[in-house]
């Protein structure tokens, strides 16, 4: 299994930051388009039933920056109409359609990285900068389900007690605020069995050596130097200004000289590598699938 | 209960992460073009989140404080997606700020910056968690080390709430605007300050409404917890 | 050598008398240990006197020596050779997942990864939890958070497992499991269990010694058999004891004591009990409560929590009357509790009607259902108080102490969750009695008490139905419905199957009814309890 999924969080993450960072810090036609390219089709590929609240988000994202900018910003020079004297712009239209393919190009790269970093990959993450915060982290993971649970039942309680009336709003509140001052009791009360029992399993004899689900393989030091290398160019192209673009007064013109092409390019390789693992990984399923003989698999043949 | 450090370091600890990061930022603003200044700042944002958290990392936390700070968070992040469906309406400057009064510092850091994390992945994840986590946790952080001027004060607590909702609401608009317009201008800036003004008004007003409310419970039963069990 | 001695420890908080009382005894290696005792008899506190991490600030004269060196020497990686299981399943998870709380502790030690990733398989495998590997802890039963719990413990390859009351929040089935686990471990693996229960039942067969403490003193401590045969009917702990060892006071016949079903059904044959207690009483029995109206009336209710899920409530059909006592038994999931959020109006069945006091349930609008009608006690006490002294709980409400008929004046200024088990269950009924319900439901009244609070539990209950008050009690506990139940039910997959009063109840049940009842049903199937056995032997003088 080469899902992206199975790669080591770290890696992941790792590649995730800096695609998003270099698409959200570089207003340029050319980046908005790769990044929109490479997030929409991650997503595509790995969605398993169609999602259309998160495009409906993406496209009401553009078309509000589009709309928004182009009504309100009135540089530019090519004037389409005016408006009670205000000028409308080809240029500060182009200008919004760039933020908002940025923008939602950044909804899709972060809607996927939110399904692949899953709590344990968060907390394992987190654990190589700060184990105490993922120990904390992954503490409150557990009380989360908890307390929640908890406070539905000492609702539950309240109300089948009898005693409280909850007919008025007032009365209502004031038994909200009764619940949450009674979980407070309960969840601060009840530390002192989760200390003893950390306490009982060697906690505090010193530091501690997170285990980890995820072992790094080849092809997550792989993935972390192609990552590095390819946006190691990207970076060097901002900051040479390769990648600068101006919308106003006029659209300034695609730099297309060799280190911006190189710098384009590799930003490009950079968006499309998780859809590549993934779309690689889907056609070598398909492809093993059919190899895959039935017969020899007793519970399969039904 | 804290082995004493020495007054150095302990100059450094703070001089560091409130000093040089916030000047790298201003130097860049004016100095770097816009682009580098973009990156400049979250580099910052991210390198100021690990040189607090690996300061925590050496210190040693006692058990039970540990667990509470766990506790905090996770009633914390339960308050702000209850509260999800009002805009601006959360609790976890109130949460933070009352459970970093009476736990200290280290723990407001991380009350404030783990719920931020956690809250998120119900919300969502982004570029933005770094901000909110770095910003919930300074608040924390500052209300731990105030805490012998805010603790059992109400009217204070209520105030430093207001206070450190509005420069939340703030700083996270400077975001805003660099992630909105990559570049940071004033004229900018104001603007984004005046279109979130009903929402950094709520917030500041449901924080003080958040505090008052939980004040009392947080002073007897925290403070029941502290004697009872010798934190 | 001894792997525990303790020798003349004696252990006081600041403030306060003597915990534990010059306590003495050894444990070998391979020992199954049951200590039990009343609550606040300081079994607890004993039990965190042998785990250094646990031990209690206060003063200490005495030693306790383990495998011949004083405990507080250990350092870190001998003393986490003393596992400590507590009853707590919730609490004693430290981490979100499965995976996790099992190498939690082997973190601490700073086991390596491949270490780690070994004794995982291997926990993994020896209790059967591989499918639960990545499975969020929150989603798993009781009786699983506890396995789980014992597992993370297991991890660091104990000598010896301590454990507070670990089934007192389990429900039967899944606590005869969790000791079956334990038995299992001491018999393969060898590993020490030092065990406190109140639930003797279950556990008195597995050991082989026995420890009883009243008042911080070691009463007994020995063989098991041998020292549940000295246990004196006027003893505090007698009453605990499981049935066959309370049958053997009643002829000691200097053989051995019997400690479950099958041997003391031996006894009985052996020892001639069964041929005293053989009288013809039919007919003797008449109902006590003749009908005198109906209190709450249930006709085929119909519930599901969610559309996709099995109805919880399957065409359930009850009917209680004024003054009884009722008790629906029924397994874990059956729907039971599901019964009295019903009646209490918490859930809104989707069929079938609900009369409670001759009135549909849906024409009590708003309050008037709890205005002196019905009220509920939840199965967890903990969830009942909101205050931080038991005197503001019930000022609160306004009710005061004399609302039961059990003195808790003592307890006045004492934090709710710094009571015991029991008084916490009779504090929290307190508070619910404010409402003065004539239709009182509880659910588990039972759950985590000792022999002696369930007794005064049921003492409550029964003053309560003379002065008029009709309860409906769900529970597990067959010798608590034997006990106070005027009439019993029995609730399965959604509905009442059975309803009989309690003698005719059990004496038609085979595996559902008491450990008396197991014993001498070959003998007389009426005899449920053990003051039934003696009524009917002090009959013959």
């Amino acid at each position: 299994m080469k899902d992206l999924d199975s790669f080591n969080p770290f890696a992941v993450f790792f590649w995730f930051i800096i695609t998003a960072v270099i698409a959200m810090f570089n207003l340029n036609p050319v980046i908005a388009a790769l990044s929109f390219a490479g997030s929409l089709s991650l997503l595509l590929i790995r969605e398993k039933r169609r999602r259309y609240g998160i495009h409906i988000s993406a496209l009401l994202i553009a078309a509000g920056c589009c709309l928004l900018n182009g009504f309100f910003s009135h540089n530019g020079k090519t004037v389409l109409l005016v408006i009670n004297n205000n000028p409308i712009t080809a240029q500060a239209f182009i200008f919004g359609l760039v933020t908002g393919v940025t923008a939602a190009s950044v909804i899709y790269w972060f809607s996927t990285f939110s399904e692949i970093m899953t709590s344990d990959k968060i907390i394992y993450t987190l654990g190589r900068v700060s184990p105490k915060a993922a120990l904390i982290l992954t503490m409150s993971l557990r009380f989360i389900p908890l307390f929640i649970g908890k406070a539905k039942e000492i609702n539950n309680s309240q109300k089948a007690m009898g005693i409280y009336k909850d007919e008025t709003i007032v009365s209502r509140i004031r038994g909200v605020s009764r619940v949450f001052s009674a979980m407070i009791t309960y969840a601060t009360e009840n530390v002192i069995i989760t200390s003893d029992s950390m306490a009982a399993r060697g906690y505090g004899s010193g530091r501690r050596r997170q285990y980890s689900l995820f072992s790094f393989k080849p092809r997550d030091a792989a993935l972390m130097a192609v990552t590095a290398a390819l946006s190691a160019v990207s970076f060097v192209s901002t900051g040479a200004g390769y990648f600068d673009f101006w919308f106003y007064p006029e659209l300034s013109e695609i730099n297309s000289g060799a280190g911006a092409i190189s710098g384009y390019i590799c930003f490009g390789i950079l968006c499309f590598i998780p859809a590549f693992i993934e779309g690689g990984d889907r056609l070598r399923w398909r492809y093993l699938k059919s190899k895959i003989s039935l017969s020899h698999i007793p519970e399969a043949g039904r | 209960m804290e082995a004493k450090r020495n007054p150095l370091k302990k100059f450094l600890s703070v001089f560091i992460p409130f000093f040089v990061m916030p000047s790298m930022v201003i130097t860049g603003l004016f100095v770097f073009r816009a682009r580098g200044m973009a990156y400049m700042i979250a580099a910052v944002t991210a390198l100021t989140l690990i040189v607090f958290l690996c300061g925590f990392e050496k210190r040693k936390t006692g058990t039970r404080r540990l667990v509470l700070t766990a506790v905090f968070i996770a009633l914390a992040s339960i308050g702000r997606v209850i509260c999800s469906p009002l805009p601006g309406v959360n609790p976890i400057t109130a949460i933070t700020v009352l459970a970093a009064v009476y736990l200290g510092g280290e723990a407001g850091f991380m009350i404030g910056s783990l719920s931020a994390l956690i809250s998120n992945i119900v919300a969502s994840q982004g570029t933005w968690s770094a901000f909110q986590m770095l910003a919930w946790g300074i608040i924390g952080m500052v209300a731990g080390l105030l805490s012998r001027f805010l603790e059992g004060h109400r009217l204070r607590l209520c105030v430093y709430t207001f206070t450190a909702g509005a420069v939340y609401s703030l700083i996270m608009d400077i975001f805003t605007v660099i992630w909105a317009s990559n570049t940071f201008s004033f004229d900018k800036y104001a603007a984004a300050i005046v279109t979130a003004i009903p929402f950094t008004l709520i917030y500041s007003l449901s924080n003080i409404l958040f505090t008052f409310l939980l004040e009392k419970p947080f002073r007897e039963k925290l403070g029941r917890i502290k004697i009872k069990y010798d934190i | 050598m001894a792997l525990f001695e303790v020798k003349n420890l004696s252990f006081s908080y600041p403030g306060s008398g003597k915990i534990t009382d010059c306590v003495s005894f050894e444990i070998e290696q391979g020992d199954f240990v049951i200590l039990c005792g009343p609550t606040g008899s300081g079994k607890t506190t004993l039990l965190r006197l042998l785990k250094p991490e646990l031990e209690p600030k206060g003063e200490l004269t005495g030693e306790v020596l383990y495998k011949g060196q004083n405990l507080r020497e250990l350092d870190a990686s001998e003393s986490v050779k003393i596992g400590f299981v507590n009853q707590s399943a919730d609490h004693q998870t430290v981490t979100d997942k499965v995976w996790h709380e099992i190498v939690f502790g082997m973190e601490n030690l700073r086991y390596t990864q491949s270490q780690m990733s070994r004794r995982l398989a291997e926990i993994s495998g020896y209790f059967g939890i591989s499918r639960l590997f990545d499975k969020n802890i929150s989603e798993l039963s009781g009786g699983m958070k506890q396995t789980v719990a014992l597992a993370g413990v297991l991890a660091m390859d104990p000598e010896v497992i301590i454990l507070d009351e670990p089934t007192s929040q389990l429900d039967p089935v899944a606590a005869g499991e969790f000791l079956a686990s334990l038995k299992k471990l001491n018999d393969e693996q060898g590993i020490t269990i030092i065990i406190t229960e109140h639930r003797l039942e279950n556990v008195i067969p597995l050991g082989n010694k026995l420890g009883i403490l009243e008042n911080g003193r070691l009463t007994h401590f020995g063989a098991v058999s041998q020292t549940a045969a000295q246990i004196r009917p006027d003893e505090i702990m007698f009453e605990a004891m499981p049935g066959s060892v309370k049958l053997f006071s009643l002829a000691p016949n200097g053989g051995e004591c019997p400690l479950n079903v099958k041997q003391g059904k031996r006894f009985l044959r052996e020892s001639g009990l069964d041929k005293r207690l053989i009288r013809d009483t039919a007919g003797s029995e008449k109902s006590k409560n003749e009908s005198t109206g109906t209190a709450l009336k249930i006709k085929d209710l119909c519930f599901r929590y969610s559309k996709d899920e099995p109805d919880a409530l399957h065409f359930a059909s009850l009917e209680v009357k004024k003054g009884e006592i009722m008790c629906v038994l029924g397994e874990n999931g059956s729907g039971k509790s599901t019964l009295l959020y019903a009646v209490s109006g918490l859930i809104t069945p989707y069929s079938g009607k609900v009369e409670i006091f001759g009135k549909n349930i849906k024409k009590y609008s708003g309050q008037s259902l709890h205005d002196n009608c019905v009220a509920m006690l939840p199965q967890n006490a903990q969830s009942v108080f909101v205050k931080s002294t038991l005197r503001d709980e019930l000022a609160e409400v306004g009710a005061d102490f004399d609302i039961i008929p059990y003195d808790l004046g003592y307890a006045a200024e004492t934090h709710p969750y710094d009571l015991s088990g029991g008084e916490m269950q009779l504090a929290a009924l307190a508070k619910v009695l404010a409402a003065k319900p004539r239709l009182l439901l509880l659910d588990e009244p039972t759950k985590g008490l000792d022999a002696r609070a369930k007794r005064i539990v049921c003492d409550v209950l029964t003053q309560l139905k003379n002065r008029g008050v009709t309860i409906l009690a769900v529970t597990h506990d067959t010798e608590f419905a034997a006990m106070c139940a005027d009439r019993a039910a029995m609730f399965f997959r959604g509905a009442v199957i059975a309803v009989d009063e309690p003698r005719g109840f059990f004496s038609q049940n085979i595996f559902y009814t008491t450990c008396i009842n197991k014993i001498v049903s070959d003998t007389d199937p009426r005899l449920i309890t053990f003051d039934d056995v003696k009524n009917r032997l002090g009959g013959e003088d």
